[in-house]
């Protein structure tokens, strides 16, 4: 069977390349035998004739089932005209300075620098990672960004290289206090928009500001009494954020594309990714 | 009791067996449908790449294949239906209709592109399995690997029908595709109507001008 079909595969293929196909396509691949009898002009609505009422047995309710607060028609975003505004105005922001910024830092500098900025940034958040798996009782992933956090800050000078990585597979994860409060049961609540920040909900609103307090850098830099340690600390974030911005480009451009309201669009997208997270599905970055 | 204590095991056996035979040729099939929905994701993987880099053809032939194709392979009618929700059951026929001829254009703009850039990416299908509750219903999960950035876990929704194997949904970092167009589509019908809806893709669609040439321009 699997010869006779390859068989077949080749000489369409090979038909194919010859140009001979002048009328119907000449498709064909194994589990799908009929795709070569598709009509080239064929309408999708009169596919649907053909295929009968979709209304009848309805895949997706095994795929999301009623019960899940994802799956409703609506989002949850109770604050949804103020949200709308801190959109637009992060959109304004993004199209006349981080973008161009972004693109500027992704022209002019070789991907080996653009690394280290991210890994330095990635460096810098690792202890509220840890604590964030400690919280979460993930013992192996805490070892994992400790160890990280060990190498990197030594023998990848200051986080500037991830040779964790790269020598002993200590591979980067996220982990933040919105995640925390998520992993003991907390719902999103209400979706917000954070002024430069971008999408966010009351639970990661509330765990960034943690996150903030918890992170050492300020008051280590406090203690060794070095002088401009608001614009050092600054400057990291701004650089992490061109980063970021930088390394999607071309995926927000996309989903900007083809969406007719790109507010609802990117609010979905943050739910989703964020419940992902807490479940530990999905290895998404979201906001770095 | 005695000859009941030595005919039990005995009997437990056959029921072990038959149960063993019975259950079988079906968790056999099961296994072979999955791997039948994985072999469709690599065959229409490779069916792509070779329509895309077959240089004989051009643009415009390009896109009516990938069109018959994706009618095939996509299943819009559907889809179109869980992207609308509640709105669905209060659109007329031909609203129904209209919507599914602009959401499927919609949809081709989308993935042409997707598909092209396949020529330069592998694709590697690293898992198959079917639906707990719904035999017919498959997840099958891809590697992207690209030649520059971090490869991609990307999962596919694919459903049975027959021996005819259709998407229902893309997923990658846990967010799906369907869901998110449900969540987008329903707020722009709350304000504008399923027409409204319409008008706006229609709209989307002319703005990016001639998909071959979209295409190619990438």
């Amino acid at each position: 069977m699997q010869h006779t079909q390859r068989f077949v595969v080749l000489t369409l293929m090979l038909a194919l390349l010859a140009g001979c196909a002048n009328g119907p396509g000449v498709f064909a691949y194994p589990a799908e035998r009929e795709v070569a009898a598709a009509p080239l002009t064929a309408k999708w609505q009169q596919l649907a004739q053909n295929e009968g009422d979709p209304s009848e047995d309805d895949d997706f309710d095994d795929l999301f089932p009623s019960d899940d607060p994802l799956a409703m028609e609506e989002d949850y975003d109770p604050l949804e005209t103020v949200n709308r505004f801190t959109f637009a105005i992060n959109e304004a922001i993004d199209f006349m300075l981080l973008r161009p910024a972004a693109e500027v830092y992704r022209f002019l500098l070789p991907n080996l620098v653009q690394d280290s900025v991210r890994n330095f940034t990635r460096n810098l958040k690792a202890p509220v990672i840890w604590a964030n798996d400690l919280f979460q009782g993930k013992d192996e992933k805490a070892a994992t960004m400790a160890g990280r956090f060990l190498v990197n800050s030594t023998l990848g000078l200051g986080g500037l290289f991830d040779v964790a990585d790269a020598w002993w597979d200590l591979e980067h994860h996220s982990e933040d206090f919105g995640q925390t409060m998520g992993f003991y049961g907390s719902g999103p609540g209400p979706y917000l928009v954070l002024p430069l920040f971008g999408p966010s909900s009351v639970r990661d609103g509330i765990g960034r500001g943690v996150d903030t307090l918890m992170s050492p850098w300020s008051y280590v830099l406090a203690a060794a009494d070095v002088g401009p340690r608001t614009e050092i600390l600054l400057g990291s974030q701004v650089g992490g954020g061109i980063d970021l911005r930088a390394r999607n480009i071309k995926n927000l451009d996309e989903l900007r594309r083809d969406s007719v309201d790109f507010y609802a669009r990117i609010r979905s997208l943050y739910l989703q990714l964020r419940r992902s997270q807490i479940k530990d599905q999905g290895s998404g970055d979201f906001g770095g | 009791m005695q000859i009941l204590r030595s005919i039990l095991p005995v009997f437990r056996a056959a029921v072990v067996a038959a149960v063993a035979t019975l259950a079988a040729p079906a968790g056999a099939q099961a296994q072979d449908n999955a791997k039948d929905a994985g072999e469709f994701m690599m065959s229409l993987n490779k069916v792509t790449v070779d329509l895309f880099t077959n240089t004989s053809l051009d643009d415009q032939e390009k896109e009516k294949r990938f069109r018959a194709l994706a009618l095939k392979s996509f299943d819009i009618p559907k889809i179109s239906k869980f992207v609308l929700g509640r709105n669905w059951r209060k659109a007329t026929p031909a609203q129904r209709d209209e919507f599914i001829e602009i959401f499927g254009e919609v949809n081709l703009q989308r993935f042409m592109p997707l598909f092209t850039e396949y020529s330069n990416q592998k694709f590697e299908v690293t898992g198959v399995r079917a639906d707990q509750d719904k035999p017919s219903l498959f997840f099958v999960s891809s590697l992207l690997t690209r030649p520059e950035g971090e490869p991609a876990t990307v999962e596919w929704r694919v459903s049975r029908k027959g021996d005819r194997y259709k998407i229902l949904d893309v997923a990658a970092v846990g967010v799906s595709m369907v869901l998110t167009l449900r969540k987008e589509y329903g707020t722009v019908v709350k304000k504008s109507g399923v027409d409204g809806l319409t008008a706006q893709l229609r709209e989307k669609i002319r703005d990016q001008g001639p998909l071959a040439t979209s295409a190619s321009d990438r």
